[in-house]
């Protein structure tokens, strides 16, 4: 390959290449392990007749949210750390050390709130946690994310019942769902669970009845600019998490004002 | 249609989730090999991703949307598989003859070679934008909703990923040249 020709049609050449089944054997493996699996029970909005009202009564609430931080973050002087800080007028992220944690989030539909650093975006759930995720652009999550990185870097954060579940399954099963397989006990706010050892910065706790879900992403897209977002500055941030199970919003209920 | 088994498999019908599985377990398996580029880590991803989706499928909202659904789920397992090389089985696989697609003829076996050196310097991340992209033909904005991701983010892996194949496929063309002129 003398120089990179036609890179999108080599591509699309090359990954015509490959397997294109799965393997009986492994369809067995998998109905042996639903076996034993029970199915999780979800109480989602979706299935309520209230869930316009629920809506639009969360989707108020995350306007206000994303209108205060707009607002907060175009105040002169409001992009910087606090009082008694250099001014850091261009947020983004730093590579020598993360900014601040002098923003406070709470989530009217998580019961949780937490600090986060200066400069960084909020977007606040809109609707109860379901199980399909919780991705970055998922309505159920409260995402803060750095303006830059955005995907790349950000934190996610969900809660919902823990139904019949008791809450080592609960945690266990978020944990694992992650893809972590070795885990630590730690405790948020009273309320004790697991987090991921090793690089897996997933924390799943349980308190009241309810689960909350806690993870840092860090892309390794940008390895540089993640590199201060390391498990120091991700239990810094754990702990400022203050746990509020009972203004929770799930389904058929109201966003706490 | 498949929507019926999805209904059915959320009220816990076991045949039905198999059913789906197998509709959907050859494509899951397609995707997945393409991501991670080893034929175990695959089939355990999509082990994975098949047993989780049987776990949450009960709150999967819009059974019209169980394949998109399952590949983010797909996603996400072949992260897991690709950081923690954890094994959902232990002991002696069997071997099995999957089939494979012929290599292409039109793509050199140098090319070839080096595509799939720079394929597997990438991310995970960054191969598996490519994937949907390129693999699944998926628009930008189809990509972004099957990987959870914004679309800008899809843009930016993808723009990153082209380039950083770029560089090594010209190392290895600068690479191959000189060691021509040494011989």
């Amino acid at each position: 390959m003398s120089a990179p020709r036609d890179l999108d049609g080599l591509l699309t050449t090359f990954l015509k290449e490959g397997p294109l089944e799965l393997p009986d054997p492994s369809y067995d493996q998998v109905r042996d392990r639903m076996d034993h699996t029970r199915q999780r029970t979800f109480i989602g909005p979706w299935r309520t007749s209230d869930m316009n009202r629920y809506l639009k009564l969360g989707l108020a609430a995350a306007a206000v949210v994303v209108v205060a931080v707009i607002g907060y973050n175009l105040l002169p002087g409001s992009a910087g750390p606090g009082p008694g800080a250099g001014p850091t007028a261009t947020p983004g992220p730093s590579v020598a050390s993360p900014p601040p944690l002098t923003q406070t989030f709470t989530s009217t539909v998580h019961g949780i709130s937490v600090s986060y650093p200066a400069g960084w975006i909020a977007r606040a759930a809109t609707e109860p946690w379901g199980p399909e995720g919780p991705n970055f652009s998922d309505p159920f999550v409260d995402v803060l994310y750095d303006p830059v990185l955005e995907g790349n870097l950000h934190l996610r954060i969900a809660s919902q019942p823990i139904g019949e579940s008791t809450p080592d399954e609960w945690v266990a099963e978020q944990l694992a769902g992650d893809g972590c397989s070795t885990t630590e006990p730690i405790t948020i706010d009273g309320a004790t669970g697991l987090i991921g050892a090793n690089d897996c910065n997933t924390v799943a706790v349980a308190t009241a009845g309810r689960g909350y879900w806690i993870l840092l992403h860090t892309s390794p897209d940008d390895p540089s600019a993640v590199a201060p977002y390391d498990r120091a500055w991700f239990e810094e941030v754990l702990a400022t998490v203050q746990l509020h199970p009972e203004d929770a919003v799930d389904s058929g209920a109201s966003p706490s004002p | 249609m498949h929507t019926d088994l999805v209904g059915q498999a959320q009220r816990g019908d076991r045949e039905a989730f198999d059913e789906l599985a197998r509709m959907a377990g050859d494509r899951c398996m397609a995707i997945a090999f393409r991501i991670l580029r080893d034929f175990d880590l695959a089939d355990d991803a999509v082990q994975a991703a098949l047993l989780t989706a049987w776990i949450e499928i009960r709150a999967l909202r819009n059974p019209e949307r169980f394949e998109p659904w399952l590949h983010r789920i797909l996603t996400n397992a072949c992260y897991a598989e690709a950081r923690h090389r954890t094994r959902w089985t232990a002991g002696i696989r069997l071997l099995s003859v999957e089939p494979v697609r012929e290599p292409d003829p039109y793509l050199a076996v140098d090319d070839r070679d080096q595509l799939e050196r720079a394929f597997r310097r990438l991310t995970v991340e960054q191969r598996a934008v490519l994937v949907f992209h390129h693999y699944l033909g998926l628009p930008v904005s189809e990509v972004a909703d099957r990987i959870g991701i914004p679309v800008g983010t899809v843009k930016s892996r993808m723009y990153h990923a082209k380039r950083a194949l770029q560089a090594s496929l010209a190392a290895d063309a600068r690479a191959s040249s000189s060691q021509e002129r040494m011989a």
